[in-house]
């Protein structure tokens, strides 16, 4: 097995690539963008395609690089079901499994940082058939538990989330035998936890004896406690979230300057609607249905914002 | 290719979007609003002289 943990200090992210060089196939897990070359070129030195990469979840804090790993590997993108995301992608039920060579993935569903968040069992089958180590994204960190908030909304309170926490936690990843590696998504300097460990590693028995997160013996007490001092949200994060779900927006072209820095700020991609230009009158039309459909045909994953025309 | 939103203004709508590609007829309407002395946004020089390109 081939196994690389690699991180980003400027956002404390931890990111992961590993897989089978016998069978010739390695994945990346929760990319940074700021990393694309550096797993592309890992990759290569070790003469093993990049064949997978999987997201734990939508990353609020930091830009992805799933979409430019992808375009530049060919490799399959994997993501929770329910993520909302605007590009090609497998969405992965809760339990399915994918074999990157003889390195197995498992999904467990474990919401409660996001609704849509899967922690990933790992399997060396080269070794054994027991799982080795658990890649835990947002859900559970080393020194605390995912913070219930950034993607709080609707239906989903921060109550709500953080209850949802304590399942995952307690019957999903604490149900985990003790010697199995825990790797997180973040680590020390990170807006996603509280009081993280500077160490990017550690097993489920050291969080289960030493996790504050996990000293609560009850839902609520639990919840009231992870609610308390929730760190300030991540600079951009509306922004973030936009690039990391590529949204495309339906934009008339001769719309204000203020619009086009819109979609700067957000990291959408426009398609645009020509304007019809009146020659007698000398003014441009508001936008025509018919042009609205044809756009929406030619690009069915663009969304198209309300105007008053 | 357009590497600068350039935006005369008012009215604020942008001639060329980043990504755009110039062509005779945007650079000489944009050449000749600043030869009249109207106010073009965006660009790095605002004279049009020269202008941020991507290719």
């Amino acid at each position: 097995m081939f196994f690389r943990q690699l991180l980003n200090d400027e956002s404390a992210c931890a990111s992961y690539l590993l897989g089978c060089k016998s069978r010739g196939q390695l994945a990346v897990v929760d990319p940074h963008v700021d990393l694309v070359d550096q797993y592309i070129a890992l990759a290569e030195a070790q003469g093993v395609p990049i064949a997978a990469v999987f997201e734990t979840h939508v990353q609020a804090d930091h830009v992805s690089g799933l979409p430019d790993l992808v375009a530049r590997t060919g490799a399959t993108a994997y993501l929770p079901e329910g993520t909302g995301v605007d590009f090609d992608h497998h969405p992965l039920a809760d339990a399915e499994i994918v074999n990157v060579g003889n390195t197995e993935f498992q999904a467990l569903a474990t919401p409660g940082h996001a609704q849509a968040h899967h922690a990933y069992l790992v399997t060396d089958h080269a070794r054994a058939d027991d799982p080795w180590m658990v890649l835990t994204g947002d859900a559970l960190l080393v020194g605390d538990a995912g913070r219930p908030d950034l993607h709080a909304h609707g239906d989903h309170s921060v109550e709500e989330m953080a209850r949802s926490l304590y399942r995952s936690l307690t019957e999903r990843l604490l149900s985990l035998p003790d010697h199995l590696l825990l790797y997180p998504a973040h680590y020390a300097g990170s807006v996603c936890g509280r009081g993280l460990s500077g160490h990017p590693t550690s097993t489920i028995g050291f969080e289960r004896r030493h996790n504050q997160a996990l000293k609560h013996d009850s839902e609520e007490a639990f919840m009231e406690a992870l609610i308390r001092d929730i760190p300030p949200p991540p600079e951009r994060q509306a922004e973030i979230v936009a690039t990391n779900r590529a949204e495309t927006i339906v934009m008339a072209r001769n719309g204000h300057k203020s619009a086009f820095a819109g979609l700067v700020l957000s990291g959408a991609r426009p398609v645009y609607l020509d304007p019809v230009y009146d020659e007698e009158l000398e003014l441009a039309h508001v936008p025509q249905a018919a042009d609205l459909a044809a756009v929406l045909d030619a690009n069915p994953e663009a969304k198209a914002a309300p105007w008053d025309g | 290719v357009s590497a600068e939103l350039v935006t005369p203004y008012p009215p604020g709508i942008p001639t060329v979007a980043p990504g755009e590609v110039y062509n005779d007829a945007t650079l000489t309407y944009l050449q000749e609003l600043v030869a009249n002395g109207a106010f073009v946004e965006g660009a790095t020089d605002p004279t049009l002289s020269q202008l941020r390109v991507t290719a």
